[in-house]
């Protein structure tokens, strides 16, 4: 078989593969060691003669080593990704600072919730200067009451959904881990889900009673079997990897394997459940005070709304403001909740 | 080499066929990049390629290497966020680049088909296989109704599906990974199309299957003369498929020729780097030609030859300039600067003439010590009577059922098997992450499955250890290389202070080959030869006495395995290691171990010396093994005899087989009449 | 086949039992003055009370409560209402509610089943064009916002500029149906759209999706042949529970337009403690519940070749 070299194009070989203009004097000048294979040595090299190019380079193992390399960060790339989506950024900053305001409004408003009176002959006065947003059915301020009753939806939001999330999480790991506990669980968790909860949150509103710890904890105590599901079903998927075989092989404990080898893989789907455990709350809030089965003594949102229902067809104001409020911060949990779960996914990674 | 293998295939022929036509396909400097939330990636970078009427071309490169994404190029396939930004592509008068979705339909299937790499999540789950054929039938054959349904059932059985009316109503779920293969195969042979472009359609199959597999592509395309274009990274693959070859690397085609040229002349030290890292090639006892180093980011410029900072015969130039391509002969080119007439003058490697010389099988070395045959071997692992069993009632499976054998100390002892033969269930039976449900299994001669006394327990983890399959799975992505190296010692508190674990952490990476300071850093920042290490040193911070290496290469790049045989090896000599290999792939096997038993269903049906049972293999199924074993010449490849293996030969009825010692050190299964068959054999 | 079916129902009819039994031994836990209605309250000695008390069993330990009415539960007896209708049998008191809440239950879940799954199969086919992104926002704002806000929403359009009842009456049946059908309707589309675009997307991303294009396929053979009931396989296993659940009527539906249906009932009953009632309630929407579940497994191995009936994971 013929060996012989032949050039695709002459022309490669006559012009100068480099620009050699470069003054010569400069390449020794550099300390050597200061020299290493990437990206900067080429410069240096372009400077060499021809004849230079064409002979062996030193060649170093360590370099071959940082081929390929990586300076991919998993959190960051997460933030940046979440950076990017920008109703859910924009929605946080509005809800960030509502949520703020809840606190500055007693400050500058006329009226505060503990100082207002019913008084019938200001009922429905439409929002003016005295009254903000009005007054209600029984001629109270409802400017006061509304960012009153935001304040108190958002604490019980917060309040239930950490605590649904942490009961939820725990279970999960369990469930999902300790095969012994699997059947026990998931009994339970049929059994409990099989019937609407509504049914069962009434009988604890009326038997039990109706005030803002027993609901919450009762939210918290039928809640917290979809996260435990859900987490659930992620260790079984993770249980198994060779890194936490590899992890029993060295002897490592239960406990630490659940929170070092799984709950950091969990962290991203706990952050998007307890982002959508937030909106879900304040809407269950609504609808049970809405049957009655909370306590009215304090306001919330859920309690505006529902004594807006007879009356915001003629005042439709009554309607509006709770309605307007409630909408922003349950979007804003919603839209960021998914946008971080997409900001999770490494597929959506560089 | 005898001439009458290189009778099987003659290359020089097919040179002048290449030569005397028009290409059918052509792409000339493509160029594909895809964007990824603003981040540009270049992964075709203007790469050429013809493509001749008739001909096998197969596409040789690691992963990232870009030999998928540019020939999904050709079917219009490229995914959403990928674009063709430079070059053309002509087919039969038409620019491929240019084409609308519409006007692909016309070409998708019809004229070129692709068969893809996963057979088990290819298939539509929810339709019968009958369906998903006769689709392809009914819209590129033209025929309905019963004419397409004969058609399919034919297809079915051209492809080597025997019952084919029952088959034709089954789902996928009821088929096999390789029968599921033959499906894939199936819908592509019905668009009878004119080239067909097979995704390493055999990396997830067994070899046995593999090479069935490999033979059906090869009668069809006679059958229905195709162009193929195959794509693969296994080199024993290329031999037996390739009338050419084109090595891909880091989106480019760094060089292309006839199978015969790339194999036997190769110029580019890619390709020597890739031919001498086979452990075919390699002697026993030494050490194989590593690739050092990772592929490039292709996040990242590349600048000059993109192989040059793993290139052990790079120049200066290499640095700064990509090289043009240099015509070897006629149908050969190659782009490296080696070519030029100014580069100095480089002969190739040894293990290049070795290949040629057909030298495909592992060499030994007479002197080598093999603790096995040492008088006073010691005992290390002693395996009795193991059965591990799964599931309970109705659902209870048998995985490993009366295994027996022992590993001496200081030896390497392989277990060779398909998938699903038990292999691994027995790797992690010895480190006890599953509980074996009969016999012993002892160590020093001490029981350790079962109750033991908590000291014994800690004894037996520090003793045993285990290096899993695949580098990306097996590290906790959560937690830092520092965690995870010293997660044993912070189990057991084996250290005085955090300063002396932080050293040990630091001794161990250095071990491996690793530099000390990338303990602060998290998995995902290494390459998989990188994390492989990184396990290994997890395992060795226990100082262990025994590691199961549960195919610890199998995962990796063809460019990676030598690195990892070499530091296993390494690490062997250096502490005294015994190491239980557990593999599919038996050249690997051949080289690295001293002694070799192969499973098959949950039982060993043949135990020997490593070279003992590449020499006289007794067992029908070791020898169907050891037949389609991969060979990186393409005569030899092309000339082997497949054996395959029924076990129904075996009658057991009424004769019981045992587990004999036929020689000394040699153990087959088989009864009592087929053990005097085997003694005839070897002449006793 | 047989014998996985009987499993399944004798674990079913547990699972009822149990959930009624705790539910009774609930609500024996209530001051007897409830097992009266208001008027006898007023009327009855405590004597006589305790007489009346007395010869029903009421005064028996709970657990021999518990047996008697599980006694009389096997023969359909569920006792007669106290306080909602005084001695009115409960299966009729339930009976016309579940008439009610049935006829609006299944309208509009006929309807939003039809549009909902349309649509998703709609934006999946369009995905990042207009139609979905409009999509996503409607099913945005259904699920993020409390149904109480998006039933007022409704409530005010209906009522102010089409000029619908706001109220449910008897006598305007048909009209004052209207907006309490929508009402259901419209937050069940955006269930039923989210899902179907979401396991829509899912299939258009598996492999096997890649060979039928590769076949020569075009997009709405693909989309036809193969995404549609591969999509319809996750969803179906929650459809029967979803339908069942419909059926039994929505509490806060019912409320918000004064619906006499099986919503109110049970809240109503609780809150005056008509234990007979409650506890039909109870069991109705436990059968409701258990059977939806059921009917979505056996719908999976209809629909799903892999699985076989041979018992499987409990949990979905």
């Amino acid at each position: 078989m013929s060996k012989q070299n032949k050039i695709k194009s002459v022309q490669e070989l006559e012009q100068p593969v480099v620009d050699l203009s470069i003054d010569y004097n400069t390449v020794d000048q550099e300390p050597k060691k200061e020299r290493p294979r990437g990206r900067e040595y080429p410069q240096s090299r372009s400077r060499m003669p021809e004849k230079q190019l064409f002979e062996f380079a030193e060649y170093k193992a360590s370099d071959a080593e940082r081929t390929g390399y990586s300076n991919y960060s998993y959190w960051k790339s997460v933030w940046q990704n979440f950076l990017r989506n920008k109703p859910a950024v924009i929605m946080s900053v509005v809800f960030i600072l509502l949520f703020i305001f809840t606190f500055v409004s007693p400050l500058i408003s006329k009226y505060t919730v503990e100082s207002i009176r019913i008084d019938y002959d200001r009922m429905f006065t439409s929002p003016n200067s005295e009254f903000w947003f009005g007054t209600d059915n029984m001629g109270r301020d409802y400017w006061c009451q509304v960012w009153f009753a935001t304040r108190t939806s958002i604490l019980l939001a917060v309040l239930v959904a950490v605590g649904e999330i942490i009961l939820g999480t725990v279970i999960g790991l369990l469930w999902g881990y300790v095969r012994k506990l699997d059947r026990f669980f998931t009994e339970l968790y049929n059994f409990v889900n099989n019937v609407p909860t509504i049914i069962y949150m009434t009988l604890i509103a009326l038997m039990v009673g109706k005030s803002f710890l027993i609901m919450a904890l009762a939210m918290i105590f039928f809640n917290w079997l979809a996260t435990a599901r859900n987490v659930r079903n992620l260790v079984l998927m993770y249980r198994d990897r060779e890194y936490n075989l590899a992890s029993r092989c060295l002897g490592t404990s239960v406990g630490s394997i659940l929170a070092r080898n799984i709950l950091p893989y969990l962290i991203s789907v706990i952050i998007l459940r307890l982002a959508l455990a937030i909106p879900g709350t304040i809407a269950y809030e609504t609808t049970l005070t809405y049957l009655g089965l909370m306590d009215v003594s304090r306001p919330s949102l859920g309690i505006l709304l529902r004594n807006a229902r007879s009356f915001f067809l003629d005042y439709p104001y009554l309607l509006v403001f709770p309605a307007g409020i409630v909408s922003i911060i349950t979007i804003t949990f919603y839209l960021v909740g998914n946008a971080f779960s997409d900001a999770c996914d490494p597929r959506n990674h560089v | 080499m005898s001439e009458a293998m290189k009778q099987t295939v003659d290359f020089d022929a097919r040179a002048r066929q290449v030569l005397s036509q028009v290409p059918l396909l052509s792409a000339r400097d493509v160029e594909v990049t895809f964007s990824l939330r603003g981040n540009k990636l270049t992964a075709i970078r203007r790469a050429s390629l013809d493509l001749y009427e008739g001909e096998t071309l197969a596409i040789v490169g690691e992963s990232g290497s870009g030999k998928s994404v540019f020939t999904k190029c050709f079917v219009g396939m490229l995914d959403k966020n990928g674009s063709i930004t430079h070059g053309s592509i002509q087919y039969d008068g038409q620019e491929l680049t240019q084409l609308s979705e519409k006007e692909w339909l016309k070409i998708r299937g019809k004229k070129i088909a692709m068969v893809t790499q996963d057979p088990m999540t290819s298939l539509n789950p929810l339709k019968t296989v009958g369906y998903q054929i006769q689709e392809a039938v009914e819209l590129h054959q033209g025929l309905r109704g019963r004419a397409a349904k004969e058609e399919t059932l034919r297809i079915l059985e051209a492809v080597g599906i025997s019952d084919a009316a029952r088959r034709y109503k089954q789902y996928p779920h009821e088929f096999s990974g390789g029968m599921r293969q033959r499906v894939v195969i199936a819908i592509a042979v019905a668009c009878r199309p004119q080239i067909l472009i097979c995704d390493e359609p055999t990396t997830a199959l067994d070899v046995t299957i593999q090479a069935q597999i490999l033979d059906l592509i090869r009668r069809l395309q006679k059958e229905q003369n195709m162009t193929i274009i195959y794509i693969t990274h296994d080199l024993g693959v290329v031999a037996n498929v390739a009338d050419r070859v084109a090595v891909m690397y880091a989106g480019q085609v760094i060089e292309i020729g006839m199978a015969n040229e790339i194999f036997f002349d190769p110029w580019h030290p890619y390709t020597w780097a890739l031919l001498s890292a086979l452990p075919q090639l390699g002697v026993k006892g030494e050490k194989l030609p590593a690739i050092d180093g990772t592929p490039p980011n292709l996040f990242n410029k590349i600048q000059g030859d993109a192989f040059a900072p793993r290139n052990k015969h790079a120049l200066n130039i290499d640095f700064l300039e990509e090289p043009p391509m240099y015509e070897v002969t006629a149908t050969h080119q190659v782009k490296a600067w080696l070519r030029d007439p100014r580069a100095p003058k480089v002969d190739q490697p040894q293990s290049i003439a070795r290949l040629a010389e057909s030298k495909t099988e592992t060499g030994t070395d007479p002197n080598a010590y093999h603790p096995h045959l040492d008088p006073n071997r010691e005992t290390l692992i002693q395996v009795k009577n193991m059965q591990v069993t799964f599931g309970t009632g109705r659902k209870k499976f048998v995985a490993v059922d009366d295994v027996n054998f022992e590993i001496y100390k200081g030896e390497t002892f392989a277990l060779v098997g398909e998938s699903g033969s038990g292999k691994t269930t027995i790797g992690r039976a010895l480190v006890r992450i599953n509980p074996i449900t009969g016999g012993e299994v002892y160590l020093n001669g001490q029981k350790i499955n079962g109750k033991i006394s908590k000291e014994q327990d800690l004894k037996v983890i520090r003793s045993c250890q285990m290096i899993f399959q695949d580098p990306m799975a097996s590290l906790n992505e959560r937690a830092k290389v520092d965690y995870i190296v010293s997660e044993g010692l912070i189990n057991h508190h084996l250290y005085k202070n955090e300063a002396e674990r932080e050293e040990k952490v630091q001794k161990a990476l250095e071990e491996v080959g690793l530099l000390p300071e990338f303990s602060s850093r998290f998995p995902h920042e290494f390459s998989g030869g990188q994390r492989q290490r990184i396990g290994i040193a997890r395992a060795l911070i226990m100082e262990p006495q025994f590691i199961v290496a549960d195919e610890p290469i199998s995962a990796l790049d063809v460019s990676i395995r030598a690195q990892v045989l070499n530091l296993l090896n390494d690490l062997k000599k250096k502490r005294g290691l015994t190491y239980m290999f557990i593999a599919h792939d038996l050249s690997v096997v051949r080289f690295i171990s001293d002694r070799i038993a192969v499973i098959h269903k949950g039982r060993i049906v043949e135990l020997a010396e490593a070279e003992e049972l590449f020499f006289h293999p007794l067992h029908p199924y070791t020898r169907a093994l050891l037949s389609a074993v991969p060979n990186p010449n393409p005569y030899v490849e092309r000339s082997k005899q497949l054996m395959v293996y029924d076990p129904d030969v075996h009658d057991y009825s009424v004769d019981k087989p045992i587990w004999n010692e036929i020689l000394p050190d040699h153990f087959v299964y088989g009864n009592e009449r087929e053990l005097d068959g085997y003694r005839k054999e070897l002449g006793l | 086949m047989a014998k996985y079916l009987l499993k399944r129902l004798l674990q079913s009819v547990v699972t009822i039992l149990l959930i009624v039994s705790v539910v009774f031994l609930l609500m024996r836990l209530m001051p007897t003055d409830y097992y009266f209605s208001e008027d006898e309250l007023m009327k009855l000695t405590e004597d006589q009370k305790q007489s009346r008390l007395e010869a029903e069993g009421l005064l028996d330990p709970p657990l021999v409560q518990l047996g008697n009415f599980l006694v009389r539960l096997s023969r359909f007896d569920l006792g007669t209402s106290r306080r909602i209708q005084t001695n009115k049998p409960v299966v009729d008191v339930i009976g016309s509610r579940f008439g009610v809440s049935m006829r609006i239950g299944l309208t509009a879940l006929g309807i939003a089943l039809v549009i909902g799954v349309v649509l998703g199969v709609l934006q999946a086919r369009f995905k990042g064009h207009a139609i979905d992104h409009v999509g996503t926002g409607y099913t945005v704002f259904i699920n993020a916002v409390p149904t109480l806000v998006s039933y007022s929403l409704v409530l005010i359009f209906g009522a102010r500029v089409l000029g619908l009842p706001s109220l449910y009456s008897v006598r305007k049946v048909q009209q004052s149906s209207i907006l309490p059908i929508a009402c259901l309707t419209l937050t069940s589309i955006a269930g039923y759209m989210l899902w179907t675009r979401r396991y829509m997307v899912d299939e258009l991303n598996k492999d096997y999706i890649r060979l039928a294009k590769l076949k020569g396929l075009n997009d709405r053979q693909v989309m036809f042949r193969h995404v549609l009931k591969n999509a319809f396989v996750p969803l179906a296993q929650y459809l029967p529970y979803s339908v069942l659940m419909t059926v039994g009527g929505s509490l806060l539906v019912e409320k918000f337009f004064s619906v006499p249906g099986m919503g109110p009932l049970l809240t109503d009953a609780i809150s005056r403690y008509d234990t007979n009632v409650v506890q039909g309630c109870v069991l109705l929407y436990a059968t409701l519940g258990v059977v939806g579940v059921l009917l979505g497994d056996l719908l999976m191995v209809l629909v799903d070749p892999r699985i076989s009936l041979s018992g499987k994971g409990e949990v979905r």
